[in-house]
């Protein structure tokens, strides 16, 4: 298992996954909309970018798969996936960084659309 | 393009990826894409796919072939550990340093053997350098018969060869034990392997 340092910021794709999993657990394709949603489409991931980054988050063992039989057409099986417990206080840290990042621009005068 | 089509162009680019991630995502890959070509229109899905396997396939090649190494590294090493040492030892005639050299070569040769084993996972269902132990190892008994043959018959066999002839003769005689030590130390590892999967 690989250890992340949480004072780095993660990758984009990584850090949206994450968050997207912080509302429970789903399934690649409803992460990938959750995330273009969003990002207001600044983020659109295409299905390579997606499985990679779910590949590292699970092998990083942030998220696990909970894999369900679930009727897709043809009876595919459909992979779900959800935070560990792990995954869950790393992007619960993510999102404390980005509110801090942003609270500290804001108290910066002319950041917060007010004249300095 | 109709969607079909996009379906199955997708699928046929979908097999550029490593093989370890398509046998693991290839269905969700294609199923991903078939979902988002209902949800959105062709050309904006191409758009977006095209950049994603431009970024994709040489980052999953990247990273597969920087997992693979560590077990491929080790046998080639211990492989070469196990040659170098038989050479020495077949070199040096008989007595205590050949017999410090043959334990040397057993050990590498059981290191090597465990070490291809481990790597042999990766690439299980592909055709690699594995596979053709049986071609290793009779190419090498091959050129050691050569060798043999060619020093016993005339007029070879009265040892005023030309040095030129020595050094070839030589390289060869290394090249069979390597051949024959590479070949049997694959075979061993995919054995003990295909015994591992059928237990």
């Amino acid at each position: 298992m690989t250890r992340r340092n949480t004072d780095k910021p993660m990758p984009a794709a990584s850090m949206y996954l994450l968050l997207a999993l912080l509302g429970g657990e789903n399934h690649g394709y409803a992460l990938m909309r959750l995330v273009d949603e969003q990002s207001h489409s600044a983020v659109r991931m295409g299905p390579g970018t997606l499985y990679g980054t779910l590949n590292r988050l699970l092998a990083d063992s942030l998220i696990v798969e909970t894999t369900k039989d679930c009727d897709r057409e043809g009876n595919e099986r459909r992979r779900y996936y959800r935070l560990t417990q792990d995954g869950d206080r790393v992007a619960r840290v993510e999102l404390d960084r980005l509110r801090s990042l942003v609270s500290r621009f804001r108290a910066i005068p002319g950041m917060n659309g007010s004249p300095a | 393009m109709s969607e079909p089509r996009s379906v199955n162009l997708y699928r046929h680019l979908s097999k550029l990826y490593p093989r370890s991630f398509r046998d693991e995502y290839g269905q969700d890959l294609v199923a991903t894409f078939t979902e988002q070509l209902r949800s959105e229109t062709s050309g904006r899905v191409w758009r977006s796919t095209i950049r994603d396997l431009a970024v994709t396939l040489p980052t999953q090649h990247l990273e597969v072939h920087m997992n693979r190494p560590s077990s491929r590294t080790v046998a080639m090493i211990a492989s070469s550990v196990t040659v170098a040492s038989l050479g020495i030892a077949i070199t040096t005639g008989t007595g205590a340093d050949t017999a410090v050299f043959l334990l040397i070569a057993i050990a590498a040769l059981v290191v090597a053997t465990l070490a291809w084993k481990a790597a042999r996972p990766a690439d299980q269902n592909g055709s690699t350098i594995v596979n053709r132990w049986r071609t290793l190892l009779l190419s090498g008994v091959a050129l050691l018969a050569t060798v043999i043959v060619v020093i016993n018959v005339p007029p070879y066999n009265d040892r005023d060869l030309p040095s030129a002839g020595w050094a070839l003769l030589m390289l060869s005689l290394v090249t069979s034990i390597a051949l024959i030590t590479v070949g049997l130390t694959m075979g061993i590892a995919r054995r003990s392997t295909r015994h591992a999967t059928t237990d």
